[in-house]
């Protein structure tokens, strides 16, 4: 016993939270198959993907006292990092139970993580927390004031969680807090809302509204999290794909038939079609195809020494194929 | 006519025919007469409804006399091609006569009845099919919907499965990328879509307006540099023109990007289309970006002001904001080239400001002009002014290095120093010229 805990001692002991999530799930795949970590899976549901050495714990981020049970965990596995995973990757429809999950449970993993003076976090964010707003520049900095519609639940809770962690990364400023804000996620395994739009077979557009859109490859995201796993960076990171693509051309390089919508017509069609339950983003998901809302990944290349392998043509067409594939029944 | 028993009555065979050609005739018989008959029997099915029996449409009769003339029909039909087939082997055969002796006739009579039987049991068939197709019921018609639906549906399947759209997707993407480039650069530049507006912009440059530039080598051949104008017209056109004046005089041919007001972004197709010919929003993050990428950039510091100002107002500077362009200078470490622009104010003369009204749409205001509202869109169209685009000798900071930035009262006064010049670029410019329609 004393042998296994000396021998865990050289060991990296990293929590992550959401692993069912599509973050969680790559990240626990691949630490887990690297003898120096050892990973402690924190979810409602284990995953199929366990191995041996990766221990899992059921906790529900949304129990009231269950930050002094991830304390209790985290001091009895003496882990010294921590990844926060566990948010929704699409809009839902349920008004309280995100908000529960993402920014009560993010507040419950924060106080655990502050009760054992924990010396690593990282949480994942998107760019879309900066909101698509006609007066954005055309790049956006990790500075830029997080400026969104309140109305949009999505990306309010996540705003309110890079809140949270400001707050605490202020109050702690021993704790190297990291948040990657990675813009639109495209490659072969991912599935979101934005895929789920490609895969439609008409796209609804805003009449003469053509904002540039970013996409990061998903290998290219996972890699960016080895990066901040492996080294210690505080702050927030954009990490972006190379290059942007007009939002008609991404649509016309994916083949799609494009319905143009006037824009005032539009807000409270997709505002009815949410209600029923047809499309998988509300309206105020609509400035996102308005407005230029592209991120900056300059911070990421200098500091962490990320540089993205596909840019978003690429990510874009490595999904599209991945997608033929499946049309054909060829891939699952 | 003759009955069915009359068929085999009549037959040439029976008739005393050389039986040893017959050894030949089943397949032969077979091959002439399979492909023909099965038109027959299509045309007899469908004919129930329309042209082969247009008396059954009228008065319906009994259907065993229908039956029987169709049969009948059939069977004369059989017989004259049996013979002309036998009459065409028979000729084939010919030459060798009558050499060799008869085969033993029994096994003959046993193919022959065979095959009458054969025939007999066919026309059997014919005849029910026909009755069945005389009185169609609900359910035949069903399974026909059923047959159609399971056509389109494998048909469906088949697209979608073995033979992919991909073909035609791509007919599609090459139609609408035919103005496109798939690549863009980081602020939208599309080269594709500005070689295509290219003879627009060179129109208005060259015919509409025809503008005249002077001191255009004052824009530097290489490097970042900050070309300051005056804003005018009730529409932003003086940016574009800048841009091409650059294009089409300057030594090298420069790009130059353009700083664009925010509220073109809040409509639709006005920001598309201005980032797809090099335009950006303007604000210092853009600005900054596009100069630390060693470009030329124009930029109107009066901003809305500057479009704004009434026609009694034209040609007098509004103020520089605040000295943004300068600090911008001064951080990237830029010459600033002044830029006069003459022709534009009465090119769209702003007669009245709309602001209650543009506050609707979202716009800082609704230029009312003497055409614009009344005319309707073609009122958006300028006059045919003539311009003139000034460049004046270029302004360099880079001796009072970035801690300059912190001195509000040094920008001030920078800011000013290019107002004024502009501003007397713009007097010399109106003294020498006589008339506004053609200079």
């Amino acid at each position: 016993m004393t042998h296994r805990r000396s021998r865990l001692k050289h060991k990296r002991v990293i929590a992550i939270t959401g692993v069912n999530g599509f973050i969680g799930s790559n990240l626990l795949k691949r630490l887990q198959s690297r003898s120096d970590y050892q990973v402690i899976a924190l979810d409602r549901h284990q995953p199929s993907f366990l191995e041996p050495p990766t221990k899992f714990y059921q906790i529900d981020l949304t129990i009231p006292t269950i930050d002094a049970t991830i304390a209790e965990i985290l001091e009895r596995e003496s882990c010294d990092t921590f990844i926060h995973a566990a948010f929704f990757n699409s809009p839902s429809h349920s008004r309280s139970h995100p908000h529960e999950v993402e920014v009560i449970g993010s507040i419950n993993v924060l106080h655990a993580c502050a009760k054992v003076k924990i010396h690593k976090i990282l949480v994942a964010s998107t760019t879309m927390v900066y909101g698509a707003n006609p007066t954005n520049p055309n790049f956006l900095t990790e500075n830029h004031p997080l400026n969104i519609n309140p109305r949009y639940r999505f990306v309010a809770d996540k705003v309110e969680v890079e809140k949270e962690i400001r707050r605490y990364r202020k109050k702690r400023p021993e704790t190297i807090v990291t948040v990657l804000r990675p813009c639109t996620i495209l490659g072969p395994t991912i599935k979101n809302f934005v895929t789920d739009y490609l895969s439609r077979p008409v796209c609804i557009t805003l009449l003469g509204y053509d904002p540039l859109f970013q996409a990061v490859h998903e290998e290219d995201l996972l890699n960016a999290w080895d990066l901040v796993i492996e080294g210690d960076y505080s702050g927030e990171y954009n990490i972006v794909g190379r290059g942007v693509l007009p939002f008609f051309t991404l649509l016309r390089l994916a083949g799609k038939p494009i319905l143009p919508i006037f824009h005032g017509i539009a807000y409270p069609m997709v505002d009815a079609l949410w209600l029923a339950q047809v499309t998988r983003a509300p309206a105020p998901h609509l400035d996102y195809i308005r407005y230029v809302w592209v991120a900056d990944g300059t911070k990421a290349k200098e500091e962490l020494g990320f540089e993205a392998k596909y840019s978003t043509k690429e990510a874009l067409e490595s999904y599209l194929g991945i997608q033929r594939l499946r049309q054909i029944h060829l891939v699952e | 006519m003759a009955g069915p028993k009359n068929v085999l009555g009549n037959d040439p065979f029976m008739q005393g025919a050389k039986p040893s050609l017959l050894l030949a005739t089943p397949k032969e018989a077979g091959a002439l007469q399979k492909p023909e008959e099965i038109p027959t029997v299509k045309a007899e099915g469908n004919g129930a409804k329309s042209p082969a029996s247009p008396s059954s449409a009228s008065t319906p009769p009994d259907t065993q006399t229908l039956i029987d003339q169709a049969i009948e029909h059939r069977f004369a039909t059989l017989e004259m091609r049996l013979q002309q087939g036998l009459r065409q082997i028979e000729n084939k055969i010919q030459p060798p006569a009558h050499p060799p002796t008869a085969p033993p006739l029994p096994e003959f009579e046993k193919r022959f009845s065979k095959l009458a039987h054969n025939y007999e049991e066919r026309l059997k068939e014919v005849a029910q099919q026909y009755q069945q197709e005389k009185e169609p019921t609900p359910e035949k018609e069903n399974h026909y919907r059923e047959q159609i639906i399971q056509i389109l549906f494998t048909a469906y399947q088949k697209l979608s499965e073995g033979i992919s759209l991909e073909p035609l997707r791509s007919i599609f993407r090459q139609f609408w990328m035919r103005s496109r480039s798939e690549q863009v650069d980081e602020f939208g530049l599309d080269p594709i879509f500005q070689a295509r507006m290219k003879p627009v912009f060179d129109f208005l440059y060259k015919t509409w307006w025809r503008v005249e530039t002077s001191g255009v080598t004052n824009v530097p051949n290489e490097g970042r540099a900050l070309l300051v104008g005056n804003h005018s017209g009730a529409l932003p056109y003086d940016g574009t023109m800048i841009k091409v004046a650059v294009m089409n005089e300057h030594p090298e041919h420069r790009e130059v990007r353009f700083l664009v007001e925010n509220f073109v972004y809040y409509f639709p197709f006005g920001g598309s289309f201005m980032s797809r010919v090099g335009g950006a929003r303007a604000c210092q993050e853009n600005a900054e970006c596009l100069l630390r990428k060693d470009q030329l950039v124009a930029v109107f510091p009066e901003g809305v002001k500057g479009v704004g100002k009434l026609y009694s107002e034209r040609y007098q500077l509004q103020r520089f904001g605040r000295g943004g362009f300068i600090k911008l200078a001064l951080r990237t470490g830029s010459i600033i080239v002044p830029v006069a622009v003459i022709g534009a104010e009465e090119a769209m003369p702003l007669m009245a400001r709309a602001d209650w009204l543009g506050r609707w749409f979202k716009l800082p205001y609704i230029p009312i002009t003497p055409t614009f509202p009344w005319l309707g869109l073609l009122g958006l169209i300028p006059y045919p002014t003539k311009w003139y685009i000034h460049m004046g000798k270029p302004f360099d900071f880079s001796a009072y290095g970035p801690e300059a930035i912190e001195d509000d009262i040094l920008i001030n006064q920078f800011s000013e120093m290019i107002r004024a010049n502009i501003q007397q670029m713009v007097y010399d410019q109106l003294k020498r010229r006589r008339s506004v329609w053609l200079g």
